[in-house]
């Protein structure tokens, strides 16, 4: 069955409004024989004749009165429907979901964030700081960007930058005035840090501390670089974060040591292999790999 | 925007790719790839993507045929309206009703008020979705068990009844004028389940403070098919005692609940213009002032 279509209700709403085909013509920028076959081809389409003519004028029946308060709204939801368009467009109906941590989300996300509303003036983005796989596998974020994730098997991997793990002391701390540190040096010191169990990073520090043969015992645990730095209380503490947070901001009273042996590791982009990305996330996608660090 | 091109697309998201649309569309597969290609550029959207070797509908192909659902909504009512006219019901009484309600106190009031019209009233029923219906000027008077309290449409309380039981004749608790609660404990339940629209769904709220909401068993949508379950013996219906003005119950035991909190029905219109006469006299019907 043929259908009635919005264009075809903007013309017999116009006719209603005007009276005749000429000035609804003149209104709709159409020629009047134009209007005339969209009238007929409607009431063909909707199988009931809608006007009478009149003195030369064309009448709403007075049975398709409610017919025509239906039309109007047709015309109203596709207006609404045409503005939605506009706005799925301009990223802003479905926002860009990126899960991420603090010093990820302030350094490598915020520059290309930067350049994407260049792109993309409109769009509307929610950074989730949560644990990126769990975020993913929900459909809570769209993208992930983490350090060395454990993932399941539908989640793909991009490696996007090297980090590594540095050591912060305060200013007023004796090792502060060296530029780096080993691991042997920091025991017997306080150690603020991430659980082995719950964060890449945490896992990554145990097994250096293990084969270092030391105990990884920090004395309180955090999920992001960024509370351990502000947790570093007292002389003697000592925090063992990704580089990427001291990249990003600084951080006043505290010094800055190298780890050595270096303990890399790597800012992995993770997407969903089942779930395509909307355009904004894939053009995101995009700025992200382009600007990926060589090696 | 063509409609064509929007029904690909919500062919193709529907049944989830796009030999499957093709199918569904009665076109070829190749068409349904090339109609959603030109509306990708149509409209500067990405609405298929290549997932797993496979076509799949990208977020912005969803997210369109979410928010193309009341636009394909108005166009079936512009269609449904023609239709009413082509049956000579273009003038008609348009009512919205849950559907425990809709064999009870509807039918006769219905009957009572196109007697009162001389059978001058063409009437259109709709089921459930009763607020949307009415604040989409779908239907000119909607009923249901609790107000809206919804900005532009008006609450009127029609009438009240506290619950009863319906069972098989033949059922031992039969015998007795009236059942409390203990006496249904261990007894299969049948009854509504909540509308999901109300405000407070006074039959919801009569189940929970009798202490019945968590011991219904079977939850139905219609009286009738309540009043069939307890019938062929599959448990006692609870339902509002509006069923007795019914036939539904005939070959039924019927029996008050001691102690039941009362039911409310109410009628819904929409503000400002009045009510024209048929729905004036249907609501006096329904108030039970018409009979």
């Amino acid at each position: 069955m043929k259908a009635l279509t919005p264009s075809h209700a903007t013309v017999l709403r116009a006719v209603d409004r005007c009276g005749t085909t000429v000035e609804a013509a003149r209104r709709l920028h159409l020629t009047q024989s134009a209007v005339s076959k969209i009238i007929a081809r409607s009431e063909a389409v909707l199988g009931v004749p809608v006007f009478e003519r009149s003195a030369g004028r064309l009448v709403l029946l007075p049975q398709a009165r409610a017919l025509m308060r239906a039309l109007g709204d047709v015309e109203d939801e596709w207006a609404t429907l045409r503005r939605a368009v506009v706005d799925l467009r301009s990223g802003r109906a479905l926002p860009l979901r990126i899960a991420s941590t603090p010093s990820i989300g302030q350094g490598l996300i915020a520059q290309a964030i930067r350049r994407l509303v260049a792109d993309y003036p409109q769009a509307r983005i929610e950074l989730i700081m949560g644990d990126a796989p769990t975020e993913l596998s929900k459909g809570a974020a769209d993208l992930g960007v983490m350090f060395s994730p454990r993932v399941t098997d539908d989640i793909a991997l991009t490696p996007l930058a090297r980090a590594a793990i540095i050591a912060l002391v305060r200013r007023d701390d004796p090792l502060a005035r060296r530029g780096s540190v080993s691991l042997p040096e920091l025991r017997g010191r306080r150690l603020i840090c991430f659980d082995r169990e719950k964060s890449p990073l945490g896992w990554l520090i145990a097994r250096a501390y293990e084969r270092a043969g030391l105990d990884y015992a920090p004395f309180m645990t955090v999920p992001y670089s960024i509370s351990a730095a502000h947790l570093l209380a007292r002389q003697g503490d000592v925090i063992l974060i990704d580089s990427l947070l001291t990249q990003a901001q600084h951080f006043e009273g505290l010094a800055k040591l190298d780890v050595t042996p270096e303990l890399p590791t790597t800012i992995c982009l993770m997407t969903v292999r089942s779930r395509p990305l909307t355009r904004l996330a894939a053009r995101f996608v995009e700025i992200l790999v382009g600007s990926r660090q060589p090696g | 925007m063509r409609l064509g091109a929007l029904q690909v697309i919500h062919a193709f998201v529907r049944l989830g790719g796009t030999g499957e649309a093709a199918q569904g569309l009665g076109v070829s597969q190749s068409a349904v790839i090339k109609s959603l290609r030109l509306a990708e550029q149509e409209l500067d959207l990405s609405l298929v993507a290549i997932v797993q070797g496979r076509l799949t509908p990208t977020p912005e192909a969803l997210e369109l045929t979410r928010l193309a659902r009341p636009a394909f909504d108005v166009l079936r009512r512009a269609h449904h309206e023609a239709d009413m006219i082509r049956v000579g019901m273009a003038d008609r009484l348009r009512i919205a009703t849950v559907p425990g309600l809709a064999h009870s106190i509807l039918p006769p009031a219905i009957a009572g008020a196109r007697h009162a019209l001389a059978d001058r009233a063409a009437v259109e029923v709709m089921f459930d979705h009763v607020r949307a219906h009415l604040s989409a000027n779908e239907v000119d008077l909607a009923i249901s068990y609790g107000p809206m309290a919804t900005e532009g449409l008006r609450d009127v309380a029609l009438r009240c009844s506290p619950l009863v039981c319906v069972l098989a004749e033949g059922h031992p608790l039969a015998l007795r004028d009236s059942l409390t609660c203990d006496d249904l404990a261990g007894q299969r339940l049948v009854s509504y389940g909540p509308d999901g629209f109300s405000l407070a769904d006074s039959f919801q709220d009569a189940l929970g403070r009798i202490g019945l909401s968590g011991r219904v068993a079977i939850t139905v949508r219609h009286t009738d098919t309540a009043c069939h379950l307890a019938r062929e013996g599959v448990g006692i219906a609870v339902v509002d005692g509006f069923v007795i003005s019914s036939d539904l119950t005939r070959g039924l035991a019927v029996r008050a609940l001691a102690g039941s909190p009362l039911v409310t029905a109410f009628a819904h219109h929409r503000d400002g213009p009045p009510l024209d006469q048929a729905a004036r006299v249907l609501l006096e019907h329904l108030a039970g002032e018409g009979a």
